[in-house]
């Protein structure tokens, strides 16, 4: 079974997500995460998660947001987490505040990690306890410590 | 190597357990849609009409998922991974895991 942890070892993390847009969360999550040596091509990133956005917002439902990208450059799949306070319009009618943000970016070609990484994020979020417990975490090893849980428990 | 089937009685669930599939990696899965035996009958053979009135839901169509999975006890997983969306097999109602082993699999790779 995939383990979601095997792609967070960096802890991209931000407790408190500056943005109160999606395109300007955008913009700070992809900054965060291409910091990280497996996304060598921000803009790159960038235009694939707008341009996959396009295609179907991808709030999950529950305050919960999974924006992803597939991009040749990505050496490697990585996952960050980020948290909003406040919250954000993703623009799906059931769901107008996602306050935690998963976002992934992966190599194009990894078609079925990709499927797998998805479904289990997804998992991972539909339970309540798992939400809450993101959203009171006070640092970045307390969301790496509910992943770690979670995997454990797969 | 497992043939993998999945009978899913309550077809509001699909997408969860393509959920389920997706995350087990079981990504070359077809969903069949089927019907239960005794619902044809109780709906299309007017003598056994007396059968709709049974316990049935008015639930008339199963997904069925076939897959193929490379390791044991995948039906195990199935079932444990299911049950985070409240897809309980241990209820017959809800559907039923089958695994079989396969003799041979010819695919392009060959």
């Amino acid at each position: 079974m995939v383990e979601l942890t095997s792609f967070m070892k960096g802890k991209i993390v931000c407790l408190d997500l500056k943005s109160e847009t999606k395109a300007d969360m955008f913009e700070e999550m992809s900054d965060l995460i291409s910091h990280s040596e497996f996304v060598p091509d921000r803009r790159e990133f960038l235009d694939a998660l707008k341009e996959r956005e396009a295609v179907m917002v991808t709030s999950l439902g529950d305050g919960v947001g999974i924006p992803h990208a597939r991009c040749d450059s990505i050496q490697q799949l990585v996952i960050a987490v980020g948290i909003s306070r406040k919250g954000i319009d993703f623009g799906a009618k059931d769901d107008p505040a996602v306050r935690i943000v998963f976002m992934f970016g992966i190599p194009t070609q990894e078609t079925k990690l990709y499927i797998q990484v998805l479904a289990k994020i997804s998992r991972f979020a539909r339970k309540k306890e798992n939400r809450e417990r993101l959203l009171s975490a006070r640092s970045a090893d307390e969301i790496f410590a509910a992943f770690e849980e979670f995997d454990a428990n797969s | 190597m497992q043939l993998v089937i999945v009978v899913l009685y309550r077809e509001e669930q699909l997408d969860d357990i393509l959920s389920v599939f997706a995350e087990l990696g079981l990504e070359n899965t077809i969903v069949i849609e089927g019907t239960r035996m005794q619902e044809v009958l109780a709906f299309d053979v007017p003598i056994f009409a007396g059968l709709a009135a049974g316990s049935l839901g008015g639930k008339r169509y199963v997904k069925i998922l076939m897959s193929t999975c490379p390791e044991e006890g995948i039906s195990r997983q199935i079932a444990k991974v299911a049950k985070d969306f409240d897809i309980d097999f241990s209820n017959r109602d809800v559907g039923e895991i089958l695994t079989l082993p396969l003799k041979e699999l010819v695919t392009a790779e060959d």
